[in-house]
């Protein structure tokens, strides 16, 4: 684990002596914790902008943890989470897994699982955030494309030539070649392989 | 008149060669002679004062008066007196008009011979005119004694005629009724209720010549009446017939009311008796014999009346073999010691059944400390002994009950109770691998090392704890009591319920009154209470989720009031009460038997539990435990 990765771990158990051991652990191998004893504590305070995770208990006094992790994606906050449970289950597992649980860990855990599972949630974290950060900056180079060359990237995407373009689009062929060389730079292309594949993420729609 | 001095006669006599004469013969008729002459009407009244006189002897003819005249004044002045006229010249004519008029005899100067038989006859006769005369003074003062007698009284005294009807009734009749008692005229003051039957007992003596007696109604003056006694006693003639009944009538008004009165409270006493199960009985001190037995008595160590009074050891033969030295120490010790015994012991009916009996003895005193007799009573308490097995019994099966119920909700609480349990351990496990890493690390981290290695300890120490404490849950013990801080306890029913609670959602709050007195209570029961009421509260908000708070406080009464209340389904309308009885249940795998537990627990600790509803939902359980017993804190 990167201790200048500079990450937060989130902890939420009402139990106050589980929640120091836990907190002590995550301590003993480097990682910065945060702990809450309700859930709505935790739901008030703003997420940090860097990677972090949330270990929580499932049993919780006036909420439960299926119920946290609920209201966490309702509020489009994306945080992985691992569940603490005091005995496995199965139902519950299942459900938590479902719908998108990191790990499922039955107490008493080995802290080697923790620690395992906390590094899987952070790289995924990680992962998202990249993948978050290429379509953000696709779509602001989508943005700087004017309405023609927006209509000729949808028509190249397709697999058409320039010829094929300027006949579809009732110019001259010069002038779809140079509506292809501005899509191109703009979009910081290589080759049209290259603009297909940034098309699909940002999901624009398939012409025929 | 035989004086032991000398006959004493007045002689009217102008002759004294004659009055010599006289005494010459009456002393040769053998009397002594005392006489004194008179010859003057002044002389002769003046002896006839003289009231020593016994005869008189006078001649016909005075000089200056006359024997006739001498008689009359004889006659009108001592009547007693013999008179005999001595006359020489009385005629026959004149002699009998003499004796008409009320002279005893007359003696002729010539035939003096008959003077002295004259004497001794009027002598004679005067005095047994007197005996007769003093015997019927004495006849008329005793009838006089006699009626007065009968007058004063205090009673009525009536003689009638066999027919009834009254020949007389003495005064305190009339005095009483106000009305004559004269023929049938008694019959009027007789109750009308009373008047038949009295006359045909009364008809019935007379003819069969029996004594009469009878009870009757008299009606006073005033119009009141009043019980009297008649008896009455016939005479009879030569023949046995009846000639007259003689009585008395006695008011016996009081006598009747002390009776009824004395019945009553007999018969009081006898039903009492009856009712309670209890006999009395009294043995005289001396003697050792039984005096005494109540009709109870009887009935309970089936003795028969008729057969007469048990004594002691017929009476010890009814008990049972194995008490009968127990009470018969108790009883010598009584009539030795002279102090009163107390016992309980059995007794063999003649249908082999037994009794118990609890028996007491009181040693009665006389003036000198001497035991007069000793008063025994015997209660039966056979139905108080089977009512207190019954009970003993009851209890034994409630606390099993009570034990069955807690041991199915721990298995209800199992899951629960392990993540309980689980909790602590988990985080022990947590502390050590942490301290683990410190010391592994590069760099040792001593300091927090230490720091994971003590929080393991106090861990591992809860988590002991609570299976110490879920582990009296599942005792079964009988009841105990001892000093119950009631805040702790509910402090660790939370601990308990904690994560039941959680699972459902559902938040626990405590309101404790501190600090409150602690009280003498049975801790499991009372955890019991609280688990049952807590875990309803639970329970009746597991779709929802909510809120159950307990609460404590010291009412102004002096009891402890504990509440738990819910926002959950709340009471079944109109069932506020039912919830609380065996068997009533709403929830579709209960058995009915927490509540009824709860109250059971509850009351048994002298206090009380009732639920209400809450607004807008939910419902609140309180109860109350008196401090009565209560050890200082």
């Amino acid at each position: 684990m990167n201790a200048d990765d500079n990450v937060t771990v989130f902890v939420i158990d009402d139990d106050a002596r589980m929640r120091a051991a836990t907190e002590r652990l995550l301590k003993s191998v480097g990682l910065h914790v945060e702990s809450f004893a309700a859930p709505k504590d935790f739901l008030t305070r703003k997420l940090p902008d860097a990677p972090s995770c949330l270990v929580l208990d499932v049993r919780l006094p006036g909420m439960c943890g299926l119920d946290v992790q609920r209201k966490l994606s309702d509020a489009g906050v994306q945080i992985p989470v691992i569940f603490i449970t005091g005995h496995g289950d199965i139902p519950m597992t299942v459900k938590a897994m479902k719908s998108g649980a990191v790990e499922f860990l039955t107490k008493p855990f080995r802290d080697q699982d923790l620690v395992d599972a906390i590094q899987k949630a952070l790289q995924e974290q990680r992962e998202t955030w990249q993948h978050q950060h290429e379509i953000q900056e696709l779509k602001e180079r989508y943005q700087t494309l004017t309405g023609r060359e927006r209509e000729v990237m949808l028509l190249l995407v397709s697999g058409l030539l320039t010829k094929q373009i300027a006949s579809r689009l009732g110019t001259s062929e010069i002038t779809a070649q140079v509506h292809r060389g501005q899509v191109m730079h703009k979009m910081h292309a290589q080759s049209p392989a290259e603009l297909g594949r940034m098309a699909e993420k940002l999901k624009l729609p398939a012409v025929n | 008149m035989s004086n032991e001095s000398a006959l004493r006669i007045l002689m009217l006599e102008d002759d004294r060669n004659d009055a010599e004469l006289v005494r010459e013969l009456l002393e040769a008729g053998q009397f002594v002679c005392d006489l004194i002459l008179t010859q003057t009407r002044l002389e002769f009244l003046s002896a006839l004062e003289n009231d020593g006189i016994d005869l008189i002897l006078a001649d016909y003819k005075l000089p200056s008066f006359d024997g006739l005249s001498a008689l009359k004044l004889t006659l009108s002045a001592r009547p007693d007196l013999p008179f005999i006229f001595v006359s020489g010249s009385l005629g026959e004519d004149i002699a009998i008009e003499t004796l008409k008029i009320g002279a005893t005899d007359y003696v002729l100067k010539t035939g003096m011979s008959r003077l002295v038989p004259a004497v001794r006859r009027a002598l004679r006769e005067a005095e047994e005119r007197a005996e007769r005369k003093k015997a019927e003074e004495a006849l008329r003062r005793s009838e006089r004694e006699l009626r007065q007698a009968i007058e004063t009284i205090p009673a009525m005294v009536w003689t009638a005629l066999p027919d009834g009807s009254n020949v007389s009734m003495n005064r305190r009749w009339a005095e009483y009724t106000g009305s004559s008692a004269t023929g049938m005229g008694w019959q009027v003051a007789v109750h009308p209720d009373d008047l038949n039957r009295h006359m045909e007992l009364f008809d019935g003596c007379s003819a069969a010549g029996l004594p009469f007696q009878d009870e009757v109604r008299f009606r006073r003056a005033d119009g009141k009446y009043r019980w009297f006694l008649v008896q009455g006693t016939p005479l009879r003639d030569e023949h046995g017939n009846i000639l007259k009944w003689y009585g008395i009538v006695t008011d016996i008004e009081d006598r009747k009311h002390t009776q009824e009165a004395l019945r009553r409270s007999e018969a009081y006493l006898a039903e009492a008796q009856r009712l309670t199960h209890t006999g009395s009985c009294a043995i005289d001190g001396a003697s050792g014999e039984t005096v005494y037995w109540s009709e109870e008595m009887f009935r309970l160590f089936d003795f028969d009346p008729q057969q007469g009074l048990p004594r002691f050891d017929q009476w010890l033969q009814r008990v049972h073999p194995e008490d009968r030295e127990k009470l018969k120490l108790a009883s010598d010790k009584t009539f030795l010691e002279k102090v009163a015994c107390d016992a309980e012991f059995r007794i063999l009916k003649s249908d082999r059944t037994v009794k118990h009996i609890h028996g007491i003895g009181s040693p009665v005193l006389g003036p000198n400390a001497e035991l007069v007799q000793v008063v025994g009573t015997m209660v039966d308490i056979t139905e108080r002994k089977r009512a207190e097995e019954a009970r003993g019994r009851l209890r034994q099966l409630e606390a099993e009950l009570a034990h069955i119920s807690r041991v199915s909700m721990m298995g209800e609480l199992a899951g629960s109770l392990a993540h309980e349990i689980n909790q602590p351990i988990g985080a022990a496990v947590a502390n050590a691998q942490a301290c683990s890493r410190f010391l592994d690390s590069d760099e040792p981290d001593v300091p927090e090392a230490r720091e994971a290695a003590l929080e393991m300890t106090r861990d591992a120490r809860r988590a002991a704890d609570i299976i110490a404490r879920v582990r009296s849950l599942y005792q079964m013990g009988s009841s105990k009591l001892e000093t119950v801080d009631v805040n702790a306890l509910i402090r660790e029913m939370v601990l308990i319920l904690h994560n039941e609670a959680n699972c459902h959602s559902v938040a626990m709050r405590t309101e404790l009154d501190e600090p409150l007195p602690h009280i003498m209570a049975d801790r499991v029961q009372l955890q019991q209470v609280f688990m049952n009421l807590m875990l309803n509260g639970i329970q009746a908000m597991r779709n929802t989720g909510g809120e159950v708070i307990v609460k404590s406080q010291l009412g102004d009464d002096g009891q402890l009031l504990v509440s738990v209340s819910d926002t959950g389904v709340g009471l079944p309308m109109g069932k506020t009460d039912e919830i609380f009885k065996a068997f009533f249940t709403t929830k579709p795998k209960g058995t009915g038997l927490g509540l009824a537990i709860t109250r059971s627990i509850v009351e048994s600790h002298g206090g009380r539990v009732w639920a209400t509803g809450n607004t807008p939902t939910g419902a609140t359980f309180q109860f109350t435990l008196p401090l009565k017993r209560a050890a200082h804190t």
